[in-house]
């Protein structure tokens, strides 16, 4: 199966927020009750009841005034650090689409993936006691529908489709492609207008955590080795050493 | 819309939606449409991936502006100046398209020597009545010929001094550069590079549009301000081509629909003039009189009778003048601010708001909410209580103080019943029902139906009614419950009476009573029993854009009007690739894309009339046949757009000594307030708008929580200069004060707005949306109790886009 | 000749082993089947991962009330290592390195050998580890993520010492030990294991 991706042209986003209303309508997410404080921006920050959103940033240089828009949900990332740092199988699983599917029925709520994402995307559900973030409309992409996030999008900014393509006409486009090599690639990626990535609200080179690395490459196995190399060890000390350890110290207490 | 009408024939956006993609550059002025006509930016986006440049004039950078090439700011109430500044750039660079002014406008036109213009006041001002005798704006006529017609004089060299190429030339000449930044407070660098761009659009060919919203019309000069743009998109031959036009986008799905039905006190359906006392006392008064002679407004006869023959059938007849004596004749100007005026000084008793919110929406609204409370009976018909049903529980009032008897009727929402609606390109679409209505919702029609039979049977037993005939006699048996939506549209359509069979269009209609037609501009909707062409759903495959068979455009499916103009007299298009209409030379007859909107078949014979004919009138709807760059008739305030300052203004008009627009109407009641000019104590310029988050007076939106979540408090924007000199940050609860009122809203501090620099002067400016009442879950404070009761020359739209206020930090 | 029985762990000893030793294997058990995915069958002991987490956060509760005692009760046993401890260690472990070389003059144990007073610290400095990082795993949110990051290296760090360690004494109480259960379950050993196990142990 080709892998499939959304395209986001940042320039063409007008920040009417419909992906934000399509994504609560399809998957049937509640609204939060939200202030304005100054900005368009809400509600301020993901949360297990909005797992997209449009960020805002206004700049001001020279006279002149740009409002940038990006839209923010989970990259689905091919080297996704929430899928390593997932205890539970099936919970958090790299789909052959490329989806970063999270299992609500098998999330056990251990938050390791909330910690351990490079983008800070999964959000906490305290009543719910669970890990929440896009997946993709997983249920609409494997019945051949669009995300519904893409579909009501009517700037044209959200494009779907196989991700090679949209790597392919990406690069005819002027500006700058993010996400077709980081965290080896992305299922979400980013056309910008300037190579400034920062500017909306993307890490330049974003990476899996050290730590995670260390965690779940070196220890683990470290400890699979020597927890079980250990109960081999006594088993095969008392067979082979223990009778002659017992020798040793008998003729020792034989001398003294 | 009233801008439209004078200038082109026909009150309507021209061009359509999908076309904008066809557009070289797309200015948009006084609309910000990716955020209130959201489904406008897929197209905006298709020409500018074609190269197209969008040029955004607002007086806030908003979220279209953030897409634009170009934006450049404008103080709210100056678009006049900005695009007589665009019109004078043209004409002094010699950038229009000379062969369509020739040819397609009233530019060689001679004009009545008496015709003059001093110091802002054009000739036949009569200042008491506050109106303009336009006898001396008309055309010199020639001397009747042998068959007794006179045509209008023209100078084809253009040097006549009472040309209208010189009378142009010389109106806009004060509109410099240096003129249009001092009053509009644009840096003059970017009105050039604006003026720049846009004008290449002049050139054969190319393609310029125009599009506009409440941001031009919600002015006291607001169809000037439409009739500005009109102009200079005449200059630059740019309407009657594809991606052209002056599109005016209406500001709810079905405004459109609602005007051409006539949902307006001076107009019947199909913008036929509402019968007038004075004028029109009977039938013949008013055909002769509104009856032009010449276009194809000589057929409003047929239009007129067959209307009256829908509205009472069988009971009018030639003997009775087709019952247009049981029409009401208008005595008065009951437009919004005049009804509301008339409810506050008591003289209106009952009154029925149906999807109208005027608590929220009507200007001056402490005034206007005072004049609800002297209402014996309201009826109220919505979704959810809006704050008009509830106005006598409105925070600070003792409901026990107000004896108005409200009733609330529950509407359902449009996804809960069938109908059509017409969108501002002028499609007619059918909407089918999505899924059933909740609780004892009804649909509007099946109130209506059940309210009118319920009144016609009081009529019917009632022996001492009062004139029960127009009532008793009406053409209406639509059926029990939700009436029969086929028999409407067919009535709608027009037929023949002698065999019930529907009308193929409305050139079948006749002034003899032998047809009936409900709305002569949508007669072709139903031509044929059983057949709605509202519900076609064919997608266009290859063509630009025009769809043709999706759906249904008045008039008569024409997608682009006056579309004889994108090609030159000789039938062939300026541009080959977007034609829509052209002459093939070689087997002598027309080809179409969309339907003609000229005399190009001989309707009997079936025979192609040649270009040469139809070059000389395009406009078809005009008694000469040509687009207007001066309009003899049909301005109430001038034959070409001045600018005027807004009734409430920081600063005096530099480009006359008449500081408002001289024809405008003011009100005198005791809460119709305006601040004076230059006003000390309300130093700031405010403007109202909508965000793309909420519909009008939000009824719909604050009562759906995703949506309130996403703009939950009304907000004020302002500089961050404004909020430094005035100790605000942004968040605060601030006060916004008119001379009318106050409002509480949050600062919401930007670098989006920014002062304007008007000749020397520093002028701040804030924004406020206006969607908030106390009805709702979200509610907020009622951004109209600050705008004022004035409105528009012509259409009496009030002005809501600029006023003056002051701003304080509230303390808490 | 009935055998003379030496009391060698008070009841407040044994209490605070046990209570120590079976939150630990329970934690050890719910927690190692989220150590690693080829471990999560150990859920199904508890009925599912949930129920799972759940014991494992009701007897993280317990395993740490009990620590301070846990540290107090065996500090005199097993908290000091001497310099006859070390000299123990040197000769290959008392012998349980049986190297010939090194165990030549190796001093005789006492009351505890120097392995378990190691296996003592192991379970003192590990638990508090459990303790410490536990909790910031338990309540992530609001922390800085490199601390929670660095908590669950330090968690699975205590986990891989603590169990390794765990199995050599679980090994050497029971199968390597004859006789040694005794003294946790009972609280006394007889004179002969005392004598050969813990020849330094200056019986009162």
């Amino acid at each position: 199966m080709a892998e499939k991706a959304c395209l986001v042209d940042v320039t063409k986003c007008i920040a009417c927020r419909g992906c934000q209303i399509a994504c609560k309508s399809w998957n049937q997410l509640p609204a939060e009750k939200t202030t304005f404080d100054g900005t368009y921006e809400n509600p301020p920050d993901l949360s297990a009841s909005t797992v997209t959103k449009i960020k805002f940033r206004e700049v001001a240089e020279g006279g002149k005034v740009k409002w940038l828009f990006r839209k923010v949900q989970c990259f689905h990332c091919t080297d996704a650090g929430c899928v390593k740092a997932c205890p539970v199988p099936g919970a958090l699983t790299k789909l052959e689409d490329g989806t970063v599917y999270l299992d609500q029925n098998k999330c056990t709520g251990c938050k390791y993936c909330i910690m351990n994402c490079p983008f800070e995307i999964p959000r906490w559900d305290a009543t719910k006691g669970k890990a929440f973030k896009c997946n993709f409309c997983y249920d609409r992409t494997s019945n051949g529908l669009p995300p519904a996030c893409q579909k009501i999008c009517v700037g044209g900014a959200i494009q779907y489709g196989d991700r090679d393509t949209l790597i392919a006409y990406a690069k005819t486009r002027p500006g700058f492609l993010y996400g077709e090599k980081e965290l080896g690639g992305l299922h979400w990626m980013y056309l910008l207008p300037v190579d400034d990535p920062e500017l909306y609200f993307l890490p330049k080179e974003p990476k899996l955590p050290k730590s995670l690395i260390v965690w779940k490459d070196i220890l683990k196995p470290i400890g699979l080795i020597l927890g079980g190399g250990s109960i081999l060890a006594w088993l095969g000390y008392h067979f082979l050493l223990m009778p002659q350890k017992e020798k040793l110290t008998k003729e020792a207490e034989k001398h003294s | 819309m009233a801008g439209l009408g004078p200038s082109f024939g026909r009150g309507a956006m021209t061009n359509h939606w999908i076309d904008y993609r066809n557009a070289d550059v797309i200015l948009v002025l006084g609309s910000n449409t990716c955020e209130n006509h959201p489904v406008s930016t897929t197209w905006i986006d298709e020409a500018m991936e074609k190269g197209g440049k969008l040029i955004v004039v607002d007086p806030r950078f908003t979220r279209t502006a953030s897409k634009a090439n170009i934006y450049a700011p404008l103080r709210p109430g100056t678009d006049i100046a900005f695009l007589g500044g665009l019109i004078n750039y043209v004409l002094q660079n010699k950038l229009y398209h000379e062969e369509y002014l020739m040819n397609y406008s009233n530019v060689s036109f001679l004009v009545k020597p008496e015709y003059s213009f001093k110091d802002g006041i054009f000739s036949g001002y009569d200042k008491e009545k506050r109106k303009y005798d336009m006898a001396t704006w008309g055309y010199q006529m020639s001397p009747p010929g042998p068959d007794g017609k006179t045509t209008p004089l023209q100078d084809k060299t253009l040097k006549d001094p009472n040309c209208v190429y010189q009378i142009l030339k010389k109106h806009y000449a004060r509109y410099t550069p240096d003129m249009v930044s001092k009053v509009c407070g644009m840096p003059k660098e970017s009105f050039l590079e604006i003026a720049k761009v846009y004008a290449t659009t002049g050139k054969p060919g190319k393609a310029g549009t125009v599009l506009y919203a409440m941001g031009i019309t919600q002015h006291s000069n607001g169809s000037q301000n439409v009739r500005a743009i009109s102009e200079l998109q005449i200059l630059l031959g740019n309407m009657g081509i594809a991606g052209g036009g002056v599109n005016a986008q209406r500001g709810e799905a079905n405004v459109q629909g609602s005007t051409d039905y006539a949902l307006l006190f001076h107009l019947v359906p199909g913008y036929m003039a509402s019968p007038d006392k004075v004028l029109h006392p009977i039938l013949s008064d008013y055909l002769t009189k509104e009856t032009p002679k010449s276009g194809y407004w000589v057929n409003k006869p047929k239009f007129f009778v067959s209307l009256l023959k829908a509205w009472w059938g069988e009971n009018a007849t030639k003997e009775n003048n087709f019952c247009y004596d049981y029409l009401p004749k208008k005595s008065a100007n009951y437009s919004w601010i005049a009804l509301f005026e008339a409810m506050y000084a008591g003289k209106i008793k009952g009154l029925s708001c149906w999807g109208e919110n005027p608590a929220v929406s009507g200007p001056n609204s402490n005034l206007e909410v005072k004049a609800l409370g002297n209402l014996d009976w309201l009826v109220v018909s919505d979704l959810f209580e809006t704050e008009t049903a509830s106005f006598w529980k409105r925070p600070g009032v003792n409901p026990a103080e107000i004896k108005t008897e409200v009733f609330l009727l529950p509407a359902c929402g449009s996804y809960e019943k069938e109908g059509s609606i017409t969108n501002s390109g002028r499609w007619a679409q059918w909407r089918w029902k999505a899924c059933p209505a909740v609780g004892e919702s009804k649909s509007d029609l099946e109130m209506m139906n059940e309210l009118f039979e319920e009144i016609r049977a009081l009529y019917k037993k009632d022996a001492k009614a009062v004139f029960p005939e127009p009532i008793v006699k009406l053409n209406w048996d639509y059926g029990k419950g939700e009436p029969n939506q086929d028999k409407i549209v067919k009535e709608i359509n027009g037929y023949t009476i002698a065999d019930g069979k529907p009308v193929a269009n409305f050139t079948k209609l006749a002034d003899d009573g032998s047809t009936m037609c409900g709305n002569w501009i949508y007669s072709g909707i139903y031509p044929e029993d059983g057949k709605n062409l509202l519900k076609r759903r064919i997608r266009e495959k290859e063509g630009i854009g025009l769809n043709s068979e999706w759906a249904f455009a008045w008039p008569v499916n024409r997608r682009i009007i006056y579309n004889r103009c994108s090609a030159n007299p000789a039938g062939q298009p300026y541009n080959k690739d977007k034609w829509l209409v052209r002459w093939n030379d070689t087997e002598k007859k027309w080809e179409t894309r969309d339907v003609p909107d000229f005399g190009w078949k001989d309707a009997k014979t079936g025979e192609m009339i040649p270009p040469e004919k139809s070059a000389a009138n395009p406009y078809i709807m005009q008694p000469e046949g040509k687009a207007r760059l001066f309009t003899p008739v049909g301005m109430a305030d001038g034959p070409m757009a001045e600018h005027y300052e807004p009734y409430e203004s920081p600063v005096k008009n530099l480009l006359s000594g008449t500081q408002n627009d001289p024809a405008v109407k003011i009100w005198a009641a005791d809460l119709d307030k305006l601040a004076p000019v230059a006003s000390p104590e309300y130093p700031i310029i405010a403007t109202t708008y909508r965000v793309v988050e909420h519909y009008q007076t939000g009824t719909l939106t604050r009562n759906l929580p995703w949506l309130a979540e996403l703009m939950p408090n009304l907000f004020v924007e302002m500089s961050v200069e404004l909020a430094q000199a005035k100790g605000i940050k942004n968040g605060d609860k601030v006060k916004v004060v008119s001379i009318r009122g106050e409002v509480e809203a949050i600062a919401c501090v930007t670098p989006r707005l920014k002062a304007y620099q008007l000749n020397g002067k520093t002028v701040e400016v804030v924004g406020l949306p206006w969607h908030w009442g106390w009805a709702t879950a979200a509610p907020g404070d009622v951004t109209n109790k600050i705008t004022p009761h004035i409105g528009d020359a012509n259409t009496m739209i009030p002005e809501y886009k600029a006023f003056l206020v002051d701003i304080k930090k509230e303390v808490a | 000749m009935a055998e003379r029985m030496i009391q060698r762990t008070s009841v407040g000893q044994r209490l605070i082993h046990w209570i120590h030793g079976i939150s630990f294997v329970i934690l050890g058990l719910t927690g190692l089947a989220l150590f690693h995915k080829s471990l999560f069958g150990l859920t199904a002991i508890f009925g599912g991962v949930d129920s799972a987490r759940y014991l494992h956060r009701v007897f993280a509760w317990i395993f740490t009330f009990n620590m301070p005692l846990f540290i107090a009760v065996w500090f005199k046993d097993c908290g000091i290592i001497d310099a006859l401890d070390r000299k123990w260690i040197a000769c290959g472990m008392g012998g349980y390195l049986p190297i010939k070389s090194l165990y030549a003059g190796c001093p005789p144990a006492g009351k505890f050998n120097a392995g378990q007073k190691m296996f003592y610290w192991t379970a003192v400095l590990g638990g508090i580890l459990f303790v410490v990082s536990g909790f910031i795993i338990m309540n992530p949110l609001g922390l800085a993520k490199q601390t929670v990051r660095a908590a669950y290296i330090l968690h699975d760090l205590a986990t891989i010492c603590t169990v390794t360690f765990f199995f050599a004494h679980l090994y050497l109480g029971t199968l390597g030990a004859p006789g040694s259960l005794r003294a946790i379950f009972q609280g006394n050993v007889n004179e002969e294991w005392a004598k050969h196990h813990h020849g330094r142990w200056q019986i009162g």
